[in-house]
């Protein structure tokens, strides 16, 4: 009876939520991406070009703005009281400030919520409620913990096993060096012994440090809580390690045993958790891609970006859905675009190439959608335009080049960034100079308390990703 | 571009690059602080700073209606040759065309031959008897000349509108980037002198960028801009189709039905014309009839069949309603479908499908307005 009541309660504290978004005037977006591909500057470009959007002719392929119809947004108290509040208004001080700056790159989760007020064009609805309210729930998230989410269909074993494939190609090879030379020494059937369990995870974490550096630029580092700890900081859950050998004797109260049950718990305590709190259900997804900085560093990174992404995104449910399907089968994400960011690092002409660049990278996935009849698209987008298109004449011929001030310098400079490839290249493709695109700071915006942020194709992924809810 | 491509990054002086104005307005990369103009400073505004690309600018800074002309002579060369029918397709030389060629040239020598010696014939009788049928006769052939030529002008401007229509069929179905602003100013020169589209394209000039696609331009244009001026000739459409209806409705002899359709139908297109800028004259006109009918015969099979279920089967209302409101629905109906064609045929640009005005919505219109009429007496 118990059990029953507390059962009803539950639902009845999420049912307003439930049927809100059920009714389409609540929209929970996912704004999936690994580490450095832009989420937060996404988002705070996202939440001002919503509240500074009124003006017609800055969003021009977002219907509602176009149109005249969006009356403005409010950012609202978020629902759930114990999640940080994402600090849009510190993001925008920073892009304000002199020099100006790109928002921090995310520590922890947050959550913000958003009230759009918009004139209804429905025929009926237009008469009984002409103004309406569309609410936004976004979260933010550092993008190592995404690939925390394929930890949960692993048991310790199988995971061990992937990552020691992994570490038999290069550079993970001699990344690794130290702490699999570390692994040999000890024989894991021994009793447990808490000094060794420490050391073997602060080697294994110094490893995914490495990998992490630019110039390698590895994305699939698991555990993402090793590298991005928050709160969880030197917590014992925080300390095993996979292994590279399975010892054949597994005692209780062995190594093995007590690294076994530490990645357990950690994907009790840790994944589950926050995967049941902020990723069980979403309504619409846009999953941001950095190719440019792949290109940058070489095959391997961009091999291994293919697959994470590949492997986060099977972690979230998609299907088309009806409202009663939606009432009673639970939410799911109907609608996904799939973005590359940083598209003012190439040329206007590029933006093409890169779109088609991006549907390639993610065919994968993108077919398995198809499959679930859930809607896709690709855009190139720059949440902030950072630079200015222009021209030149090179070798006798009209050439598209940008300008901007790069990320480690004061004066602007101007160049043509080289081609993006359609295809998927191949490592031969990574010759000496073959891809280097530069990075670029943001621009002054002097008025950007008030006036919209430039972007490209923002308001095309928000007609894409929001358009129909209105 | 396209010739070479250069795949690793090339870095410029500079000095070397052409900026193009609005980028630079929308981003500043100046890392100084700003400069506090003087009050009295005074400020340039040009029209340029609506081009995007530095091009050479034939018809921003002409008058709108010499431009019209020289663009449409630019075109009629380019649309004169779209079939180049190889030589040794030519089928042999017709006798026919050698009858009507041989005659007509008799009648035009025989008729300047008759004139000239009418004229001298007059001279030789009194002096002011031949001035006076000079001056005539030179002010007839003035206006005769002057009217075929304005005529010719219209069927240019028609020709140009579906050589427009190509062009804008092909940038919205590649992804090409950069061709667009080119092609939308041509488009933009048919409503230079349109006082209501004016803030339209204004806004239109301030919303697009150097970023958007071929593609995106287009749509932006078409959502723009011709979105007004889509919704006028609907309403233009929807008002003659029910005028119509109501006239053959109203009307007892068949003979007058056909004419009171008609008259109402060519009507309707030469003002669909204008409203897109054609502005036809009476040539002009007659090849735009003829382009809307040819559409019309081609027409989809299965949509023209749909349509006709739907207008056969499809109210109830029709049913129990004498023969004569039933003849006044099919021709408004009628009307109606030579309206959207005209609508499709005169627009610059292609409609997406999504644009597409229906008919089902002027079916609705003119059943209600029909069905008012009945209900109010």
């Amino acid at each position: 009876m118990n059990q029953w009541t507390s059962f009803i309660s539950q639902k009845t504290s999420n049912l307003e939520e439930f049927v809100n978004r059920s009714l389409d005037r609540q929209v929970k977006l996912a704004v999936t991406g690994l580490s450095r591909s832009g989420k937060t500057v996404f988002i705070t470009s996202l939440i001002h070009q919503l509240m500074h959007g009124l003006d017609s002719s800055h969003l021009p392929f977002f219907e509602i703005a176009s149109s005249g119809r969006l009356r403005g947004t409010r950012l609202m108290p978020q629902p759930n009281m114990h999640i940080p509040a994402f600090r849009y208004l510190e993001g925008i001080e920073r892009l304000c400030s002199e020099p100006p700056d790109f928002p921090e790159a995310t520590q922890g989760i947050s959550e913000i919520r958003l009230a759009i007020r918009y004139e209804s064009a429905q025929p009926v609805l237009k008469y009984v409620a002409p103004i309406k309210t569309l609410y936004i729930d976004i979260v933010d998230y550092p993008g190592e913990w995404l690939l925390d989410l394929p930890l949960l269909e692993l048991s310790y074993e199988q995971w061990s096993e992937q990552i020691a494939r992994l570490c038999e190609r290069e550079p993970r090879l001699t990344l690794s060096q130290g702490w699999r030379e570390y692994l040999d020494s000890i024989d894991f059937s021994q009793p447990c012994q808490d000094a060794v369990l420490r050391q073997a995870s602060e080697l294994y974490t110094d490893f995914l440090y490495a990998c992490k550096k630019p110039e390698y630029g590895l994305s699939l580092l698991q555990p993402g809580h090793f590298t991005m700890p928050g709160d969880k900081k030197g917590a014992p859950i925080l300390q095993f390690c996979p292994l590279l050998k399975i010892p054949s004797s597994k005692p209780e109260g062995s190594l093995f045993a007590e690294m076994k049950r530490r990645y357990e718990a950690y994907k009790e305590h840790v994944v589950r958790v926050f995967y049941r709190e902020h990723f069980a259900s979403f309504d619409r997804q846009i999953v941001l891609v950095d190719p440019l900085r792949a290109f940058n560093v070489g095959y391997n990174a961009f091999a291994e970006m293919q697959s994470a992404l590949n492997m986060v995104l099977q972690s979230f449910h998609y299907a088309k859905t009806g409202i009663i399907n939606k009432l009673f089968g639970g939410l799911k994400i109907d609608k996904v675009l799939f973005a590359a960011t940083k598209a003012d690092h190439v040329t206007p002409n590029q933006l093409n190439n890169l779109e088609q660049f991006l549907r390639q990278m993610l065919i994968k996935p993108q077919k398995n959608l198809y499959f679930d009849s859930v809607e896709t698209d690709a855009f190139a987008l720059a949440s902030i335009k950072c630079t200015q298109a222009a021209y030149t004449q090179f070798n006798g011929q009209k050439l598209s080049c940008i300008k901007g001030v790069p990320k480690d310098g004061d004066k602007p400079i101007a160049l043509f960034p080289g081609e993006i490839p359609v295809d998927i290249p191949v490592p031969e493709d990574w010759v000496e100079g073959r891809f280097n695109f530069v990075e670029f700071k943001p621009p002054r915006l002097s008025n950007a308390h008030s006036g919209a942020l430039p972007h490209i194709r923002l308001d095309r992924a928000l007609e894409f990703l929001l358009g129909d809810k209105f | 571009m396209s010739a070479q491509t250069w795949k690793a990054p090339l870095f410029f002086d500079l000095s070397e690059v052409e900026s193009i104005a609005e980028e630079e307005a929308a981003i500043t990369l100046n890392y100084t602080p700003p400069v506090v103009l003087p009050e009295e400073a005074e400020f340039e505004t040009t029209p340029s700073s609506l081009v995007h690309e530095p091009e050479p600018e034939v018809y921003a800074d002409s008058a709108p209606r010499e431009a019209n002309y020289q663009y449409s002579e630019h075109y009629a060369s380019a649309s004169m040759q779209p079939l180049n029918v190889p030589k040794n397709y030519t089928v042999h030389q017709s006798p026919w065309i050698w009858l009507l060629g041989s005659l007509s040239l008799l009648l035009v020598t025989l008729s300047v031959l008759d004139t000239f010696n009418f004229i001298a014939d007059q001279f030789e009788a009194s002096f002011f008897m031949g001035g006076f049928f000079l001056i005539l006769i030179s002010t007839l052939l003035w206006a005769v000349t002057i009217l075929t030529w304005r005529s010719y002008q219209g069927v240019l401007v028609i020709r140009n509108i579906s050589h427009l229509q190509q062009q804008g069929a092909q940038l919205m179905g590649q992804d090409s980037h950069g061709d667009a602003m080119y092609y939308i100013r041509k488009v933009a020169v048919l409503y230079h002198q349109r006082p209501d589209l004016k803030a339209r394209l204004e806004r239109f000039y301030g919303s697009v960028h150097d970023c958007h696609s071929d593609r995106e331009v287009c749509s932006l244009f078409s959502h723009q801009v011709l979105k007004d001026v889509d919704q006028q000739a609907y309403r233009i459409v929807a008002q003659r189709s029910k005028e119509t209806a109501f006239m053959v409705m109203l009307s007892q002899v068949a003979l007058l039905d056909t004419a009171l359709t008609l008259w109402r139908n060519v009507k309707m297109i030469r003002d669909i014309a204008s409203l897109y800028g054609a502005r036809p004259s009476f040539l002009g006109s007659t090849s735009l009839i003829i382009a809307v009918v040819q559409s019309l015969l081609y027409a989809d099979v299965s949509e023209m069949l749909a349509e006709s279920m739907a207008e056969t089967l499809g109210n109830s209302f029709l049913s129990v309603m004498s023969a004569q409101a039933a003849q006044g629905v099919g021709s408004g109906i009628l009307t109606a479908r030579v309206g959207i064609k005209a609508m499709q045929v005169c627009r610059p640009l292609p409609f997406t499908e999504s644009e597409k005005p229906r008919i089902k919505d002027i079916r609705w219109d003119i059943l209600s307005s029909l069905k008012n009429l009945f209900a109010n007496k």
